[in-house]
């Protein structure tokens, strides 16, 4: 019984990850024709990136705030606290913004591409396309892969600037540490590579969010049940991979002495 | 034109279409039938190359669909326009938008142009004036025409419908079947129909092909249809 579970789980794992690559390797080939896809792409571009803006501010001033008192509570008595200011500004560009922000998505535009191709695949809108000659990989995958590819970093970039103003003003009115002691020790250790390595995350999480939600979106099956199905799994392996693959990035990108 | 060469195909293990073979010819209207759930849709979907058979052919002017790279499939493909069951428009798009994919897809036309072959496309069907609407402010009839003319809007030769009047009240229903039949007799174009709808059926085809029990239990005209003694014919006829 668990041996034929295994073997299915297995044989399922192999089929999806096969399934992906065949769209990767279509959405490859359909780059070149991508500059009559313009209007697509920035429609996915207003859709992911400055429709998402207002609830990527929102969690990122939270997380910059719960990120400095949790950093001054961690530091009192042991590191002194003019060194708030790196710590969590290291924390936030290394870290939390990229991989918070990216789940924030994952959860609002995964879920809205997987929902949207997998109606689009049980009302026949895809086998339309095709009928019509038209590649729904390249009409409907590759212009979502781009904007993801794009509008993350973006949007990492303003859920930097929004935590570390969050952090200031926790750090400013409830730790009473002065602002400029507060800049000075986010200057005195920062490093440009932090902020491009949070970036390069970003971009790798773009990818892995609209991938995910496109193909699970196009391997619909059933009716509404299986739009359903297919969001929750878009969320959900979307969310294993950020983290996976967060992990990958930061032991590729920093090494431990 | 057309020719299916012992189709087999299967789901589960259930063995949906178990040697279908039928030649469609150029220029005449024909019409499938069978009952609900006898894989009417599913030929169809091997016709255009939507699925593939689990072994026999599909042959399209003499080459077999499954010999095609994905480029040539798509090129023959330019060639077909295909009415769904349930219309299959993209309803994040405008009935203009929606008839005129094909041609911003496929043709270097200027708005303008575009523009122009849409309403006549539009006009064909009777519905002029809904080039600004979406798919979910329409009726059923009406999505089903804006359905047909998208699927003409390319000039294809060949038309596959697939249940073009189902769900549709009986008036709206003969208006498609006239449409089906101005079609046919305008563009000169070649028709397949695949439906349960006897009375649609009569009105369109110029020859029928009963599908039952996953093989083609017999092909002819709609004379030949009425006076056979086939008894697996005369069971679905009684049912009319």
């Amino acid at each position: 019984m668990f041996i034929k579970y295994l073997g299915r789980i297995t044989s399922s794992l192999f089929s999806d990850l096969g399934g992906i690559f065949m769209m990767m390797v279509g959405v490859i080939r359909s780059l070149p024709g991508q500059f009559r896809h313009s209007r697509l792409i920035s429609d996915q571009m207003l859709l992911m990136g400055v429709n998402s803006l207002p609830l990527i501010i929102l969690t990122s001033l939270f997380v910059g705030a719960v990120a400095a008192w949790q950093a001054a509570y961690q530091m009192q008595g042991y590191v002194p606290l003019r060194y708030l200011g790196t710590m969590v500004s290291k924390a936030v560009f290394i870290e939390l913004a990229p991989v918070l922000t990216a789940l924030v998505v994952a959860g609002r535009v995964g879920a809205a591409i997987a929902a949207e191709l997998g109606t689009m695949r049980v009302t026949e809108q895809i086998d339309a396309m095709e009928t019509m000659a038209i590649d729904p990989v390249g009409y409907l995958v590759t212009p979502r892969i781009i904007s993801g590819l794009i509008m993350l970093p973006v949007l990492v970039m303003f859920a930097d600037v929004i935590a570390i103003l969050g952090s200031m003003v926790v750090a400013v009115f409830l730790v009473n540490i002065e602002p400029e002691t507060f800049l000075n020790g986010m200057k005195s250790f920062f490093k440009v590579a932090d902020v491009f390595s949070g970036l390069i995350k970003a971009l790798v999480f773009g990818v892995i969010i609209s991938s995910l939600g496109c193909f699970h979106g196009f391997n619909t099956r059933g009716g509404a049940q299986g739009v359903g199905l297919s969001t929750t799994r878009a969320v959900v392996t979307s969310s294993v991979m950020i983290l996976i693959g967060d992990y990958i990035i930061a032991t590729m990108l920093f090494s431990v002495k | 034109m057309i020719q299916i060469k012992n189709l087999h195909k299967s789901f589960d293990e259930k063995e949906i279409l178990r040697g279908i073979n039928l030649d469609i010819q150029r220029g005449e209207c024909l019409v499938i039938l069978g009952a609900s759930g006898c894989g009417k849709s599913v030929l169809l979907k091997h016709v255009i190359g939507l699925m593939q058979p689990d072994s026999g052919e599909v042959i399209y002017e003499g080459t077999p669909l499954s010999e095609l790279s994905k480029k040539q499939l798509f090129d023959v493909r330019r060639k077909f326009g295909m009415l769904f069951q349930s219309a299959a428009l993209f309803d994040s798009m405008t009935v203009y938008e929606n008839v005129s994919l094909g041609l911003t897809e496929h043709t270097r036309l200027k708005e303008k142009e575009k523009r122009e072959v849409v309403r006549e496309k539009l006009g064909l069907v009777g519905l002029s004036d809904t080039e600004d609407m979406y798919p979910s402010e329409l009726s059923g009839g009406m999505r089903k025409r804006v359905g047909l003319a998208r699927a003409i809007s390319m000039d294809p030769s060949v038309i596959l419908y697939d249940e073009p009047t189902t769900g549709l009240d009986p008036i709206i229903a003969d208006t498609i079947n006239d449409l089906i039949d101005n079609l046919q007799n305008r563009l000169n174009i070649t028709s397949v129909v695949v439906t349960h709808d006897m009375r649609s059926a009569f009105k369109v085809g110029d020859r029928m092909a009963l599908l039952s029990d996953g093989s083609i239990q017999f092909v002819g005209s709609p004379e030949e249809l009425e006076s056979t003694n086939d008894p697996v014919v005369r069971e679905f006829l009684s049912h009319r």
